[in-house]
């Protein structure tokens, strides 16, 4: 496992914010460029699927909370790019992203921001 | 660049979460002020531009080369999306390219180049328009393309296979012995 970098947004809030949760994730096909959140899993269990090369997503009400733990779970894989901010392309639904430096293993961990959130699987 | 600066990425990035969520809103008022700027300029591109911005998403795509003769710029590439199509863009030019290799002031630049972010600008008057097409990259590059036609060709992949790492050198080489 490589050394991470200092933890984004790692100021503390003073209030008691919602707990994130981290859920399976794959992209949706088409021009909605939306994340689609399935099942609850634990961080071991999504550090594991994404050096697999599969996609999670960080839900919840606080996006600080939610950039940071999506932040750890790459973090645990390998280096990690900055965040990504969502790009116009990949649809209006897209979510912001960490990835692997080297993009080996491929594959994102998505979390949600005020704006932008995962849609549940049918 | 003039909406998805470095500057803005970088603060998106930011460890500090105030300055982050700042400029994540920021973020998504660039996204809409650059979709209402292309729909100003979208009658006046042509249809291989139009084509272009249209059918192709190349976030994340994986730069192969980069290379100028003449008039003519050719970027290789390698899409995100699978089934990773190869797409080979043609810019003929209509001015000097511009390139800056300034990296990212936050470090954070990756070894090899990936696609984030491009923007279509017009530019001139009357006779004198054409487009502009800057691209933002992952190692910091920063390439602005005055054009007055584009041609893209997309190929399956043979090689490289989905999925191929690419790893960077840490060190230059050695240099022959005399």
């Amino acid at each position: 496992m490589a050394s991470a970098p200092s933890t984004p947004g790692s100021l503390s809030s003073s209030h008691a914010a919602p707990v994130p949760t981290i859920h399976e994730a794959e992209r949706e096909s088409g021009p909605s460029g939306a994340v689609i959140r399935g099942a609850e899993i634990e961080m071991a269990t999504a550090v594991a699927r994404r050096r697999v090369e599969l996609d999670v997503v960080v839900c919840g009400a606080d996006v600080d909370a939610n950039r940071r733990l999506a932040y750890q779970i790459e973090a645990a894989v390998g280096p990690t790019t900055r965040p990504e901010a969502p790009h116009k392309r990949p649809g209006p639904m897209a979510l912001p992203h960490f990835h692997q430096s080297n993009r080996s293993p491929k594959g994102h961990t998505f979390y949600e921001t005020n704006r932008r959130k995962a849609k549940k699987k049918p | 660049m003039k909406y998805f600066t470095k500057d803005l990425l970088e603060r998106y990035g930011s460890q500090d979460d105030a300055v982050a969520n700042s400029a994540d809103a920021e973020w998504e008022t660039a996204i809409d002020r650059y979709e209402a700027y292309l729909q100003t300029i979208r009658p006046d591109m042509p249809e291989s531009l139009r084509q272009l911005e249209d059918g192709f998403c190349f976030h994340d795509a994986r730069i192969l080369s980069m290379g100028r003769r003449d008039d003519t710029f050719v970027i290789s590439l390698q899409l995100d999306m699978p089934p990773n199509e190869l797409v080979t863009i043609i810019y003929i030019l209509s001015g000097a390219p511009e390139i800056n290799k300034e990296p990212f002031a936050d470090g954070k630049d990756t070894p090899l180049p990936w696609w984030l972010y491009e923007e279509i600008e017009q530019v001139g008057t009357d006779d004198g328009k054409h487009f502009v097409y800057s691209i933002l990259f992952s190692n910091g590059w920063e390439i602005t393309l005055p054009f007055r036609e584009v041609q893209v060709s997309l190929a399956e992949p043979v090689y490289p296979l989905p999925g191929t790492v690419f790893v960077p050198m840490s060190t230059p080489a050695a240099a022959p012995s005399a």
